[in-house]
C-alpha cells in the first residue's frame, strides 16, 4: 500500500501543499522588515487559541485563527502607541501566547494537555476534512490579498517612508502583513506545529535569497523550495514514521545549505 | 501657484529643530536647500512631505495642506539612504518599479504600458543592462541613477532630492545633474538637498539656506549661489562644534 491510500494521507498532502506554498509567500515580506521571529511570536498566540478551543469544545483551527488576527492586531498597535522597542513587543506576544496557551489547556483538563502535543509540533494523522476546509479558506483569503496588496506590501516592505510620499496607507499595509502572518501560522498549525511554523515562513526564503537577484524571483523560489519540502517532509514521516514537522524544517535547512553551497560555486569569496 | 509652501513652520524633537520657516517654493522652480549637517534641511522636507508633524504653522503641497494633500503621484521623493540595506535581494527593475506603486489599480497586476516606462527610463539613465542585477550590487551612483529613473518613471511634478551626489565621483555627479537637469527642463519643480552646490551649482535657480544664527531657520533665501557670507556656516560650523560663524576666517 502507498501513502495516497489513506485518506488521511491524502488530507495532510493537501494540507503540506498549502503551506508549503502560502507560507513562504508572506515569510519574504518578514525577512524583508527584518521580523523574521514575528511568526514564532504569532504560534504563541494562537496556542492561546487551542487552549481556549479545549476549554470551550469550540473547532482549535478556528478559534485559533480568530486570536491569533487579533494577536496580529495588537501587536500592531503596541508598535505604534507604545514607547517599547519591536522585540520588547514580540517578547511580551510570546510570553503572553505561552502561558495563556498552558493556563487554558491545563484548565480544560487531561486529555486537552495530551492533545496538546499535536498543535505544537504538528500531526498529519490527525487533519480531519472540516480542518482541510478550515485551511483551504484561509489559504484562499491569503492568496487573493496578496493578489490585490501585493505591489503594495513590497513597495512599504522595501521603504515605509518613500512608500507613504506615494499615498500608499503605511499603518494598514503593515498591520495587513502582521494579520497575514497570523493566519500563515494556523494554516501551518497541523502539518508543522505551532513551535515549527516559524521555519517554513522564514527558510525557504532564506534559502532562495542566496541564488536569487530579484524580489519576485525570492518569493518564487521560496515557494517552490516550501513546497517541496512541505510535500517531501510529509511523504517521508509516513515512510520512516517520523514527526512530520520536524521532517519539514529540516528538509528546509538542507535546501539553504544546499543554495548557500550553490552561491559559493557562482561567486567565490573574494 | 506654489508645489511647497510652509508658513511659520516649527517642528520639535524635545528640542527645536526647524524654528518659524515660511518658505514658498513655485512650480517649475529649481532650489537648492543647503545648510550644515542638523541645521534641519531634511527635516524641513520631511515635514513638507507630511512625514513629520509640525509643532507651529503649516505646510501646503500644490495649494492643499499636506494632511488632506491626495496628489501623490505627482511627488517624487529620494532620500539620501534608499534601498540600500535590503534583506531581500531586490532587482534595478524592481526597484524602479515600486516607484509606480499607487493605492489605484490595486487589483491589476503592472500593465505593458507601465513596463515599457520601466525600460525606458532605465535606458534613459543608461541601466537598461543591469536592470536583473542585484540593486545593491551597483556602484553608488548608479544606485543614485536608479533613484533618477524612479523620478522618471513617476513622472512627477515635484522632485525631492537629498544629497544625490554624496559619495558619488567627479564623473557620475556631472551625469546626474544632467540627468535632473532634463527633469527640470520638462516641467519639474526641484528640490535639491544639498551641503555644497557642487555639480548643480549652474542648474539652481534659488537657494534657502538653513543654519545660524538661530538653528533650523532660514539664513538665506534668494538668488543661487548664495553670497559667500550666507554658506560659510556650512564649512566652518556644525551642532557637534558649535562656534561662531566665520571663527575660522578670524583665526
Amino acid at each position: 500500500m502507498t501513502w495516497l491510500d489513506f485518506d488521511f494521507m491524502r488530507r495532510a498532502f493537501l494540507a503540506a501543499l498549502v503551506v508549503g506554498l502560502v507560507a513562504p509567500s508572506i515569510g519574504v515580506f518578514l525577512v524583508q522588515r527584518r521580523l523574521a521571529l514575528l511568526g514564532d511570536g504569532m504560534g504563541h498566540v494562537a496556542l492561546t487559541g487551542v487552549g481556549l478551543a479545549f476549554l470551550t469544545g469550540t473547532s482549535p483551527i478556528g478559534t485559533a485563527l480568530a486570536v491569533a488576527v487579533l494577536g496580529a492586531i495588537g501587536i500592531e498597535v503596541l508598535r505604534a502607541r507604545s514607547r517599547s522597542a519591536g522585540d520588547v513587543i514580540l517578547a511580551l506576544v510570546f510570553y503572553g501566547g505561552i502561558a495563556g496557551g498552558v493556563m487554558f489547556t491545563y484548565m480544560a483538563g487531561n486529555r486537552a494537555a495530551s492533545s496538546l502535543n499535536q498543535y505544537l509540533f504538528g500531526a498529519i494523522t490527525t487533519v480531519s476534512a472540516r480542518d482541510l476546509l478550515w485551511l483551504l479558506g484561509s489559504a484562499g483569503a491569503v492568496l487573493i490579498t496578496l493578489l490585490v496588496f501585493g505591489r503594495e506590501m513590497f513597495t512599504v516592505s522595501f521603504d515605509p517612508e518613500v512608500a507613504r510620499t506615494q499615498g500608499i496607507p503605511t499603518a494598514f499595509i503593515s498591520a495587513l502583513i502582521t494579520v497575514l502572518a497570523a493566519v500563515t501560522v494556523v494554516i501551518g498549525m497541523r502539518t508543522v506545529g505551532l513551535l515549527l511554523v516559524s521555519a517554513i515562513m522564514i527558510v525557504p526564503i532564506a534559502a532562495a535569497q542566496q541564488v536569487s537577484s530579484s524580489f519576485r524571483g525570492t518569493a518564487l523560489l521560496g515557494s517552490a523550495i516550501g513546497l517541496l519540502c512541505a510535500v517531501g517532509g510529509v511523504i517521508a514521516s509516513y515512510y520512516i514514521d517520523v514527526p512530520s514537522g520536524a521532517t519539514i524544517v529540516l528538509l528546509t535547512l538542507a535546501a539553504f545549505v544546499v543554495t548557500l553551497g550553490v552561491r559559493g560555486v557562482r561567486r567565490p569569496a573574494p | 501657484m506654489s508645489a511647497i509652501r510652509t508658513e511659520h513652520l516649527g517642528v520639535t524633537f524635545g528640542n527645536p529643530v526647524l524654528h518659524d520657516v515660511s518658505v514658498d517654493i513655485h512650480e517649475g522652480e529649481f532650489v537648492a536647500l543647503m545648510g550644515a549637517n542638523g541645521t534641519g534641511k531634511t527635516t524641513l522636507v520631511r515635514a513638507a512631505l507630511g512625514l513629520l508633524k509640525p509643532s507651529t504653522g503649516r505646510v501646503l503641497l500644490f495649494d492643499t495642506p499636506a494632511a488632506r494633500f491626495r496628489q501623490w503621484q505627482r511627488v517624487a521623493y529620494v532620500p539620501q539612504h534608499l534601498l540600500t540595506a535590503s534583506a531581500v535581494p531586490l532587482s534595478v527593475e524592481e526597484a524602479v518599479r515600486a516607484a509606480l506603486t499607487t493605492t489605484a489599480h490595486r487589483w491589476r497586476p503592472i500593465s505593458k504600458a507601465e513596463r515599457a516606462r520601466v525600460h525606458l527610463a532605465l535606458e534613459h539613465v543608461g541601466l537598461s543592462e543591469r536592470r536583473h542585477h542585484r540593486f545593491e550590487d551597483l556602484s553608488g551612483g548608479q544606485q543614485r541613477r536608479v533613484m533618477i529613473a524612479r523620478a522618471l518613471v513617476a513622472n512627477a511634478d515635484l522632485l525631492i532630492l537629498d544629497e544625490p551626489t554624496a559619495g558619488v565621483d567627479t564623473r557620475e555627479q556631472k551625469r546626474l545633474a544632467r540627468h535632473i537637469e532634463q527633469l527640470h527642463t520638462a516641467g519639474a519643480t526641484i528640490v535639491v538637498i544639498t551641503h555644497d552646490l557642487g555639480p548643480v551649482a549652474g542648474l539652481a535657480q534659488r537657494a534657502i539656506v538653513l543654519g545660524p544664527p538661530q538653528q533650523g531657520s532660514v539664513r538665506y533665501d534668494g538668488p543661487s549661489p548664495p553670497p559667500p557670507q550666507w554658506t560659510e556656516h556650512v564649512w566652518h560650523h556644525s551642532p557637534e562644534d558649535p562656534g561662531e560663524p566665520g571663527l575660522l576666517e578670524d583665526l
